[in-house]
């Protein structure tokens, strides 16, 4: 990968984790066009004055070395670093309140480009949250989409599965690539190297820290061109991402929950402020004019009587055995089928609900 | 002058012959016991002392020797007392009889009296099998010896008795001979599957996984009759027969849990250790004699693991061997032991620590990294081996009108017994009885796959995100509910009920 001078200034800058965010972009916005031996020399007294102390640390570095060093290392890593200078950098992220300075890629950078929706939901999604996120990102990537998501467990993993087969996947992370997290996702994020994205605004060598995450969250709400929260409780980062999608006047889609469904009460006071209610893929689509083709799976007439009856609301094996006057083992690989159809889903406690 | 008389010591659950010679000679006064005899047995002095004079014997004032032999075996517990002390009379002059028929059982009491010992079932088997047939035996460890056609057991209460019976003054009856079916019939179980109201696909789980041989795993909030379902499992099992009931009947004696009640096991074992069990708990052991761990008392029945992470890493992974073999040898410095192991594994589990994980109205306070150790703690090699997993959970019966009436246990047990004899049937030139025990060489055998089923697993794969291990695990279980229907090949709705049959636990 080729870097012009001034994407490798915006690097070089980058690279120092102890300065932080603030006087980086300072010195990046007043001297971004300039060569690093030139910044340094020329205004060394400015940089005195801004970095105190650690303005050592900036000129020991400011040496061809040095940047050939994080250069290099960042090509072995297959990295590619995208600076705020760069033709590669997506306008909306422009817009977000402090936009990274580079944004570290691997994968298929030119998604960036594309046209991009954030799905996102909790650590802790309900079955049926889950098997609806899939749904939400196999029919809004049919409709043209990217997906933008966090990769943590629960919804935003499923969307970064359910997004894997056709590569449109942008995931976001918390920390550098050298620090997967959670580790249980290392395989999971060679899978999106190789056939999607993944970005963070940390170099490779950053490991992920709590307070990461909110800040995260402006990347996935500024990147999307609307956000759809999948699950959250009360106090779910989900909110966080929906707070800055709502600062950048986003359209916010939220899923609706029962009253007792806490994994659900986020969305639902998301709902109260004003977010789409939305049930289903299309109710998002229409909004943005699109449309796809729907097919709906050839089924059984037992499989038909089931899926009418789940329709009607979540049920218990057993009652649903009562209901329709059939054994469990009847009832079994019909409920088995819908699900493999993905038409229903199977939550805590024997709990079928239909999608 | 020298009296032999024969006593039995036992050897995990083998009895080997011992000689109990005692020899009265002119010497300084002493009494001595020689061949690698334990405390008990070297305490066995006084008690015998105690008990052959308070009998209206006395003990002489000679240089006593009392030798076990084969001096090379170890000897343990306090079951040569009455060989010990009557072989004492006789070298003393004061009991003039032949006792070289007699096999001689049981701890002595100070006062004469015969005491019950532990393990006489497999010391009379084996003895049985030395070609010996007459036995003096305690009294209380009557029951136990009473189903053993071949052998002839003179139940004795005190010394004085057998002294009496050997002289020929008053024979002792020998104990009556009882018929193991007529006691079986008298058994039942405290709990029943009708009594268990709900739980259809808990039920039939149990029901697959009895009737393949399959170990199961529940998981699910406490109190939602966990505990309650697995107490059914041994009564849906096939009911024991007579080489089974001797079989466990012999671990028990040994472990000193049987019941002198019915002096038999004939009820199917259900063992629920405490999650504090330590290794040698669970495997057998002990710094003495080798005694039979949990996994052994629950041989031919149910071993219920509550709570299944909470037990040590190190007595869940001991299962593994033992899961496969059916058998477990424990060796220590002073010897090795094979018990029969032979046992159905059922557990339970939370779906994380705080019990909420999935729970719609109730919010789980596990953070990830709390939920995935908790799921660690069961290794992929142990959980390969339980072929079902289900989820239970808190439903209330009031909310449900069935139409349905619970089936009772035996209504279970007779499609169970239905189910295993199919399954006789196919691995008759096999090493194998049961589906669950299937290799993946049998499973190539015996489940020929048609492209239909492999369409629906291969989508239930992609679907439902099984893992490559569940594949030969929902093989087998498809197996068991093919055959439960009768069929002779898996269909589609059986690889399909078989996936439904995991309870997110992995």
């Amino acid at each position: 990968m080729k870097y012009t001078e001034r994407e490798v200034f915006a690097i070089w800058l980058d690279s120092f984790e102890k300065i932080e965010y603030k006087r980086k972009s300072e010195l990046f916005s007043l001297y971004g066009g300039e060569s690093i031996a030139r910044f340094v020399a020329k205004h060394a007294e400015r940089i005195d004055f801004l970095l105190g102390k650690r303005a050592s640390l900036l000129f020991g570095a400011a040496n061809g070395e040095y940047t050939e060093y994080i250069l290099s290392s960042l090509h072995k890593k297959g990295v590619i670093a995208v600076t705020q200078n760069s033709a590669a950098y997506p306008e909306e992220l422009s817009e977000v309140p402090c936009p990274p300075l580079v944004i570290y890629a691997r994968g298929n950078a030119s998604l960036l480009k594309s046209e991009k929706f954030a799905v996102v939901g909790s650590r802790k999604s309900s079955a049926f949250a889950v098997a609806k996120t899939e749904e939400f990102t196999e029919k809004l990537i049919e409709a043209g989409f990217t997906i933008v998501t966090g990769f943590a467990e629960g919804a935003d993993i499923a969307a970064v599965k359910a997004a894997l087969a056709s590569g449109k996947i942008i995931a976001v992370l918390a920390g550098g690539f050298d620090h997967i997290y959670p580790k249980a996702h290392a395989a999971i994020f060679e899978k999106v190297v190789l056939n999607g994205l993944a970005i963070s605004e940390y170099p490779p060598s950053v490991p992920t820290a709590a307070f990461h995450f909110p800040v995260r969250n402006r990347i996935i709400a500024g990147l999307g061109k609307g956000l759809l929260v999948m699950s959250g409780g009360k106090k779910s980062g989900t909110l966080y991402t929906a707070g800055y999608a709502d600062g950048l006047s986003k359209q916010i889609f939220a899923l609706p929950y029962g009253i007792n469904e806490l994994s659900g009460a986020g969305c639902n006071e998301l709902i109260r402020r004003g977010a789409y209610l939305t049930e289903c893929a299309e109710d998002v689509l229409e909004y943005y004019g699109k449309e796809i083709k729907t097919q709906t799976p050839a089924l059984s007439e037992a499989e038909r009587e089931v899926l009418s009856l789940l329709k009607e609301g979540a049920i218990h094996i057993d009652k649903l055995c009562a209901r329709l006057n059939k054994r469990a083992f009847e009832l079994l690989p019909v409920l088995s089928m819908l699900e493999i159809k993905k038409l229903i889903v199977r939550g805590a406690g024997n709990v079928y609900e239909a999608l | 002058m020298l009296a032999k008389v024969r006593g039995f010591a036992l050897n995990g659950l083998e009895g080997t012959p011992v000689d109990v010679e005692v020899d009265a000679g002119n010497d300084l006064p002493s009494y001595g016991i020689v061949g690698l005899a334990d405390t008990a047995v070297k305490e066995s002095k006084e008690r015998v002392r105690a008990a052959v004079k308070n009998s209206g014997k006395r003990v002489p004032n000679k240089k006593i020797t009392v030798n076990l032999a084969p001096a090379d075996v170890k000897k343990e517990g306090s079951a040569f007392d009455l060989a010990i002390a009557v072989a004492l009379l006789k070298a003393s002059d004061q009991l003039i009889a032949d006792t070289d028929e007699y096999v001689f059982l049981g701890e002595l009491s100070l006062d004469g009296g015969i005491r019950r010992i532990d393990g006489i079932l497999p010391i009379l088997i084996s003895a049985l099998k030395a070609g010996y047939k007459k036995f003096i035996i305690p009294k209380a460890n009557e029951r136990e010896a009473s189903y053993l056609e071949s052998a002839v057991v003179y139940p004795c209460e005190n010394l004085k008795q057998v002294i009496a019976h050997l002289v020929g003054e008053t024979l002792i009856p020998a104990g009556k001979k009882r018929n193991f079916s007529d006691i079986a019939q008298t058994a039942s179980y405290e709990s029943d599957l009708c009594f268990v109201k709900g739980q259809a696909a808990a039920k039939r789980a149990l029901e697959i996984a009895v009737g393949g041989g399959h170990n199961i795993l529940f998981v699910g909030p406490p109190g939602t009759g966990k505990t309650m379902l697995a107490r059914c499992i041994p009564t849906i099992m096939p009911d024991m027969t007579f080489d089974e009931a001797l079989e466990c009947t012999k671990i028990h004696s040994v472990a000193g849990v049987l019941s002198d009640e019915a002096g038999i096991v004939i009820l199917r074992p259900f063992r629920s250790p405490h999650h504090t069990a330590t290794v040698v708990s669970m495997t057998g052991g002990g710094n003495k004699a080798i005694r039979p761990g949990e996994i052994s008392l629950a041989h031919d029945g149910v071993l219920f693991l509550d709570e299944l992470p909470e037990y040590s890493r190190a007595a869940l992974e001991a299962l593994r061997q033992p899961l496969e073999d059916r058998v477990i040898t424990v060796s220590r410095a002073n010897g090795s032991v094979t018990f029969p192991a032979n046992f159905m594994l059922c557990a339970s589990m939370n779906p994380c620590p705080c019990g909420n994980l999935g729970a719609k109205d109730k919010i789980c306070t596990c953070t990830p990294s709390q939920i995935a150790k908790y799921r660690a703690r069961l290794s992929g090699p142990l959980m390969d081996r339980i072929d079902l997993q289900i989820s239970v959970d808190d439903v209330k019966y009031g909310d449900l009108v069935s139409a349905q009436s619970e089936e009772t246990s035996e209504t279970v047990r007779a499609r169970v017994n239905r189910t295993r004899e199919i399954q006789r049937k196919r691995f008759a030139g096999e090493s194998i009885r049961t589906n669950a025990a299937m290799s993946e060489k049998h499973i190539k055998k015996y489940c020929r796959l048609s492209a239909g089923c492999e369409s629906v697993l291969k989508s239930a794969y992609e679907a439902l995100g099984l893992s490559a291990r569940a594949r030969s695990r929902v093989i087998k279980v498809a197996r068991t509910v093919a055959d439960m229907a009768d069929e002779t090949d898996i269909r589609e709705e059986h690889i399909l009920e078989a996936v439904s049959y995991r309870g997110g636990a992995e």
